[in-house]
């Protein structure tokens, strides 16, 4: 039982770090603000939702479990509200090409 | 090497970098913003030594509040002359060396710190129960030294009127008055609410967590 | 490989991922591209407090973790309140700074 919960937080804590690594990949590369926005909102819920999730079958309490999600939607509310932010300052003033 | 210590290597490189960098930044936006990312790395460094009181500090205050004043001076100075300094270069190589002597001072002093800190710790935790808090750091904060934590706030308050009366209307765009928002933005009015419901629980759980127990992390001071 | 080294890991490549966004902050044509970065750096800090806090076994970590996530949300506001209080912030770079 152990080792199987183990292999999970492998997985999917790597499949986490995976996507921090496109959507970081995407801020470097994509031609545009918009765009690198849409690549760094992966990171935001993706990213840190698979290690949360790869994390959760290593605490001790589930209070800290609860804990964990709790961190996660309160990132990705904000990491929502800054998009849509951005999004507004940046069509107000025209995008780049 | 163990992964622990290839992390602190490369957290340790980090700061490092970002700390130059910040110093060469050209333009004023780009530092401050260095400035943040290094006052959130220290954070984590702190919380690599066990220190997860100041790491929330540094957290909050250097990753935060520092960086909205310091972000505040920037757009002040956006478009002046004082923008932009001309240093000479015998002023600069005077600064480098005065700070690298400070540097130097630093690390003597932390390098050849006794290994028992002379400390009333054991007294403050000795005495936890009449405090009736669980934290010492909060029971030395808010009962043992409370009139301490209390003119802080009186002194703080004293500074504030005095630069208010001080400067020019001018500088303040006007009397300091309370400031009156005709259609607060509805995204940040949910932001501050959302902020605000969840600053609520590290105040509440902050209190009871005694935080200065066994840390796996193996840390050896010289 | 025990399951602490593998989360410690996890946490020095998001903290090289976060590192490398930072260029971001450099090359950034536009204030918004900058402000991007304080959200990925706000994310990526608080995956990496989380992957200590677990791999430690101190939860007290995760407090820290709720503090970064609060105070990156509110830095890019700050930041981006006050790109668009100048106008010229959002069209191109402001060489006057």
């Amino acid at each position: 039982m152990r080792l199987a919960l183990d292999i999970l937080t492998v997985v999917l804590v790597s499949a986490g770090g995976f996507f921090f690594m496109a959507g970081t990949i995407g801020l470097l590369r994509f031609p545009d603000t918009l765009t690198r926005l849409h690549a760094l909102t992966k990171v935001d819920n993706l990213g840190l939702g698979l290690i949360v999730f790869g994390l959760l079958p290593q605490v001790e309490s589930r209070l800290d479990g609860l804990k964990l999600v709790a961190i996660w939607l309160l990132v990705q509310i904000s990491g929502a509200i800054v998009s849509q932010l951005i999004a507004q300052a940046t069509r107000r003033s025209g995008p780049r090409t | 090497m163990t992964p622990a210590f290839a992390f602190e290597i490369v957290l340790a490189g980090l700061l490092l970098a970002i700390a130059t960098w910040t110093i060469l930044a050209r333009r004023a936006f780009a530092a401050v913003v260095l400035f943040m990312v290094f006052g959130l790395l220290l954070a984590i460094v702190w919380v690599n030594l066990s220190a997860v009181d100041v790491a929330l500090t540094e957290a909050a205050i250097g990753g935060g509040v520092t960086s909205m004043v310091l972000l505040g001076a920037a757009s002040r100075l956006r478009g002046s002359k004082a923008a932009v300094p001309r240093v000479s270069l015998p002023f600069k190589i005077t600064a480098g060396v005065f700070c690298a002597l400070v540097s130097a001072a630093l690390a003597t002093v932390v390098f050849s710190l006794p290994d028992v800190a002379p400390t009333l710790a054991p007294m403050a935790k000795e005495n936890l129960a009449e405090s009736g808090l669980g934290n010492p750091v909060a029971a030395v904060l808010f009962v043992f030294r409370a009139l301490d934590t209390l003119l802080e706030k009186v002194v703080l308050l004293l500074a504030l009127v005095g630069v208010w009366s001080l400067a020019s209307d001018r500088a303040w765009n006007g009397v300091p008055a309370l400031r009156v928002y005709e259609s607060p933005s509805r995204i940040l009015v949910f932001l501050a609410t959302t902020r605000f419901a969840t600053a609520a629980l590290p105040a509440l759980a902050g209190s009871p967590a005694p935080r200065h127990s066994q840390y796996p992390f193996s840390r050896a001071v010289p | 490989m025990t399951i602490t080294s593998f989360l410690f890991t996890a946490a020095g490549f998001v903290l090289l991922m976060v590192a490398l966004g930072l260029a971001r902050i450099l090359r950034g044509p536009t204030h918004a591209d900058r402000i991007l970065s304080v959200q990925l750096i706000g994310s990526g800090g608080v995956a990496v407090l989380l992957l200590l806090s677990v791999a430690a076994k101190f939860p007290p970590i995760m407090d820290v973790a709720l503090m970064l996530g609060l105070l990156a949300t509110f830095v890019s506001v700050a930041f981006l309140g006050d790109a668009a209080d100048s106008s010229s912030a959002f069209t191109g770079t402001t060489e006057d700074q």
